[in-house]
């Protein structure tokens, strides 16, 4: 696909709803996609703008700059992008927005922007050497602070096994919670994360086995945190990227394993988290069969990155984080995203091996991307499955909506892109007479 | 896993209380769990391991069965921007506008997303008008998934009846199938009608006879008759209504002949006995009278639009304009219908009324109304015009709302008019011609919906 590829590629509605920061946006957004709303309304291949009626007498004056994507809006709304910013790319997006020179007030925000970026570069690159030393100072006290977590933590596990979980249902989740609590001071988020997880286990039915599994694996963590020097590069970086280190950007865009090829969005999965909206979007390298994980983070009310449309081809270079069978990874270079008609998956057992493979190397994998082909719906034991021509099916998770899958199999067979994990398959998109859908 | 079991059951109880048996564990797990001093520790190890090697190891499910493969549709999407609108109006939960989009859908060769069918379904689910477009727009994926969960039980066909739902179905079961056999077979309908008529209970007898109201026919004079005696209010009230739509009957020159003496005429009086009853009102005796009476009746005095304008004495005069109005009514006479409403345009009868005149008729009527009725009086009346509207009459209402000012009715009104005019208003220079920016909100709103039902159409031409 070399080249650059200078016209934009038109945005499908989905994805400008992918930009909203909440349902009510969205549904805000929608109302306002009609002409009649707008005047002075233009776009060119940079930036879409327009001026909107709103409740005032004077119209609110909005602009989009697509790249990135970046909003400028005059109205007081807090959300981002506000419901003009989303009616104004819907409008263009249903191709209701002519094209044309963009107007003065435009180009002086676009200049305006790329000024910022400028002068934001030059201060980083000004910062770079004087901040070492306190980085270095504040690494070791963090690593001190998390050494003592994971100490404390060991001690609570073998206590708490010790005593056993018999009257735990009663009191055992805040405990947890408690205990959780703390590993958020000790700066050992990947710690607290677990321990919330098992605090939401109990109580449940067969709590004590999937409490038990949770509480195993989190000890498993903090023994090896105890000996990280002792263990395989790879692994110590697994291991630390549990325990809740990050890996700064630039280190993995500078030292990460960049993997060039042309990536198969397969599919995105939005969560809310302690005030923190994630999106995880997962890629499948069509060369090279490997899998990606790309992460983006927003406070709630902000939106998350729309860059990586699910259902879109992408040709990229990716950096990987460092780690035994690496899956996270960010977006190095990349092109324009284009739509993916179809898609090619494997078989149940193969994405059940490759998962096998994938908990060796990290048995703290949460979740797995799998893509199949040629699956159908069905019903299984009161709740609904994917399953293979033969009969070998894999359970969907019992919280998933089955429905806009059921509606667009009817019986027959599909591609389905799905994150796995022990409680079972959540489906994230499918791909239906030449073209994907977002479930 | 026996040995997992035994994991999760010395948790339970804690190591302090029930010691690990190490040799239960696997081999491989043993020599990984020997070098753990503390009991608890050995425990967390094992649970480690296994509980990895359980969710690494997991094994798909088994002789699954398939469901059922629905049928082809071979009908194409609707196109992009006709998608597009369709998430709009689902996002903003428009119940009519819907209505409106999936009648135009079914009566084209186009079906829509599967994947929007459940959020349809769930529209229908609440409002039972849709369930019938939707299901023709749905096709056979629709009929599929109306299988597969009860709440959406509406969209595949229902079974064909039971040959003896009149006998046993339920009061729904039996309206419904009463109301088909009226249209495809009315003597077969009529015949299990009256079969069963005499062990009716009286409220189902009332029930059937509105059913039977869009259907009367001249035949059905007989079974009416009878069921003016009925022992039911209810009853002997529709089965006056019913004979009253039926020209020349018994029942009407029977009542002529019982009001004949009440009437006279002097000049420009006209003078209306009450008839004389052993109990009762008076009042409500003449208005079943002149209701029931044919309306050829009057001609002996003087052409309607005369009549109606007299001088009424020895009764209410109102009481007498509103038994002439049901009387228009059930006859559908124009005549009168105009008459009246002439007579007395701010009345609550010239709604109905409007509905008996003929589509210029209508639009006439109306026009002559908007000069004669305040603002205020008009745009209340046009929240009852009888729908579906004409083109007509829909453009007359366009052009007057067009001149109107901001007033709160008038904006009322606008809603009105915006959804109820038919599709061949939309392109009317209201919802053509650009709006100024301060054009007041209902007319920027009118203008919208306008537009928006005009590019609805237009996007699935």
């Amino acid at each position: 696909m070399g080249g650059q590829v200078v016209t934009a590629v038109p945005w499908t509605a989905e994805r400008v709803a992918g930009l909203a920061p909440d349902p009510a946006s969205e549904k805000a957004g929608r109302a306002l996609a009609t002409p009649a709303k707008w005047s002075g309304a233009g776009a060119s291949e940079d930036a879409v703008w327009g001026f909107c009626q709103g409740s005032g007498k004077k119209p609110y004056q909005t602009c989009v700059e697509l790249a990135e994507p970046a909003f400028r809006c005059s109205c007081p709304s807090r959300k981002f992008p506000c419901k003009h910013a989303l009616g104004l790319l819907m409008l263009w997006a249903a191709g209701r927005v002519d094209t044309g020179p963009a107007p003065d007030w435009v180009h002086a925000w676009l200049a305006e922007r790329a000024d910022r970026a400028r002068r934001a570069e030059k201060r980083a690159e000004a910062a770079g050497p004087k901040d070492e030393e306190a980085a270095a100072r504040r690494a070791s006290e963090r690593a001190a602070r998390v050494e003592g977590g994971v100490a404390e933590l060991k001690v609570w596990l073998t206590d708490r096994i010790g005593a056993g979980f018999a009257g735990f249902e009663r009191s055992g989740g805040e405990e947890l919670r408690t205990v959780a609590a703390r590993m958020v001071d000790a700066q050992a988020s990947g710690l607290a994360g677990g321990l919330r997880r098992a605090a939401a286990i109990v109580g449940r039915r067969d709590w004590p086995e999937a409490l038990l599994a949770e509480l195993s694996q989190l000890y498993l963590l903090a023994d090896a945190a105890t000996r990280l020097e002792t263990l395989p590069p790879a692994l110590a970086a697994i291991v630390r990227t549990r325990l809740g280190f990050s890996v700064e950007t630039a280190r993995v865009l500078e030292e990460g394993e960049r993997v060039a090829d042309e990536w198969l969005i397969t599919g995105a999965a939005d969560e809310e988290n302690d005030r923190l909206l994630t999106r995880r979007t997962w890629l499948r390298g069509l060369r090279t069969g490997r899998d990606a994980l790309v992460l983006s983070f927003a406070p709630p009310g902000r939106p998350l990155d729309a860059s990586l449309p699910p259902g879109h081809l992408l040709t990229a270079e990716l950096a990987f984080h460092p780690g035994a069978a690496p899956l996270r990874a960010l977006v190095a270079e990349r092109g324009i995203p284009l739509p993916a008609p179809t898609a090619e998956g494997g078989s149940i057992s193969e994405a059940l091996s490759t998962y096998a493979r994938a908990m060796a190397a990290d048995p703290w994998l949460e979740r797995w991307p799998v893509l199949l082909s040629h699956v159908t719906p069905a019903e299984h034991a009161g709740g609904w499955c994917l399953s293979e021509k033969d009969g070998t099916a894999l359970p969907l998770v019992p919280y998933a909506f089955p429905w806009s899958l059921l509606a667009l199999s009817a019986g027959r067979p599909l591609t389905v892109a799905a994150e796995w994990s022990p409680a079972g398959l959540r489906p994230l998109t499918c791909w239906h007479e030449n073209r994907a859908v977002r479930l | 896993m026996k040995a997992w079991e035994d994991l999760v059951g010395t948790a339970l109880l804690g190591t302090r209380r029930r010691t690990l048996d190490p040799s239960a564990q696997p081999p491989a797990v043993q020599s990984l769990i020997a070098d753990r001093g503390d009991p608890a520790e050995q425990l967390l190890s094992a649970a480690a391991v296994l509980s990895t090697y359980r969710r690494a190891g997991r094994q798909p499910l088994h002789d699954v069965r398939p469901l059922p493969v629905a049928a082809e549709d071979e009908r194409p999407f609707v196109p992009p921007l006709a998608r597009e609108r369709l998430g709009r109006l689902l996002a903003a939960s428009h119940p009519d506008l819907l209505l409106e989009w999936l009648g135009i859908v079914a009566g084209t060769h186009y079906r829509v997303p599967p994947e929007t069918l459940p959020l349809l379904a769930e529209a229908a689910r609440t409002k039972a008008a849709l369930r019938s477009p939707l299901a023709a727009v749905a096709g056979p994926a629709g009929a599929w998934l109306g299988q597969r969960n009860p709440d959406w039980a509406f969209l595949s066909a229902p079974a064909e009846e039971q040959a003896d739902v009149w006998q046993y179905g339920s009061l729904a079961q039996r309206r419904r199938w009463l109301t088909a056999k009226l249209a495809e077979d009315p003597d077969a309908a009529r015949e299990a009608l009256t079969g069963s008529w005499k062990s009716e209970p009286a409220d189902v007898r009332a029930d059937f006879l509105g059913v039977l109201s869009g259907h009367v026919r001249p035949e059905d004079e007989a079974f009416l008759e009878a069921a003016l005696t009925d022992r039911a209010a209810a009853v002997r009230e529709q089965a006056a209504d019913l004979l009253g739509r039926l020209p020349g009957t018994r029942y009407g020159r029977g009542m002529a002949e019982r009001l004949e003496p009440l009437v006279h005429r002097r000049n420009r009086v006209l003078t209306v006995a009450l008839p004389q009853g052993e109990r009762g009102d008076g009042t409500v005796r003449l208005r079943t009278l002149v209701a029931a009476v044919p309306l050829s009746f009057w001609i002996e005095f003087g052409p309607p639009a005369e009549v109606v304008r007299m001088t009424v004495e020895g009764c209410p005069a109102a009481v007498l304009r509103d038994s002439w109005a049901t009387a228009a009514l059930r006859q559908r006479d124009e005549t009168w219908a105009k008459a009246l409403i002439g007579a007395d345009p701010g009345g609550r009868t010239t709604p109905p009324l409007l509905g008996v005149l003929s589509p210029a008729g209508q639009a006439a009527t109306v026009g002559h109304l908007i000069g004669r009725l305040p603002v205020e009086s008009f745009a209340r009346l046009v929240h009852e015009l009888p729908r579906p509207w004409t083109k007509e009459l829909g453009t007359a209402l366009l052009d007057w709302i067009a001149r109107q000012d901001d007033h709160r009715l008038v904006s009322h009104a606008a809603v009105v008019i915006a959804r109820a005019v038919p599709a061949q208003c939309l392109r009317h220079p209201l919802a053509t011609t650009r709006l100024t920016m301060d054009a007041g909100p209902w007319r920027r709103a009118l203008t919208e919906t306008l537009n928006f039902r005009r590019e609805m159409y237009e996007e699935l031409a």
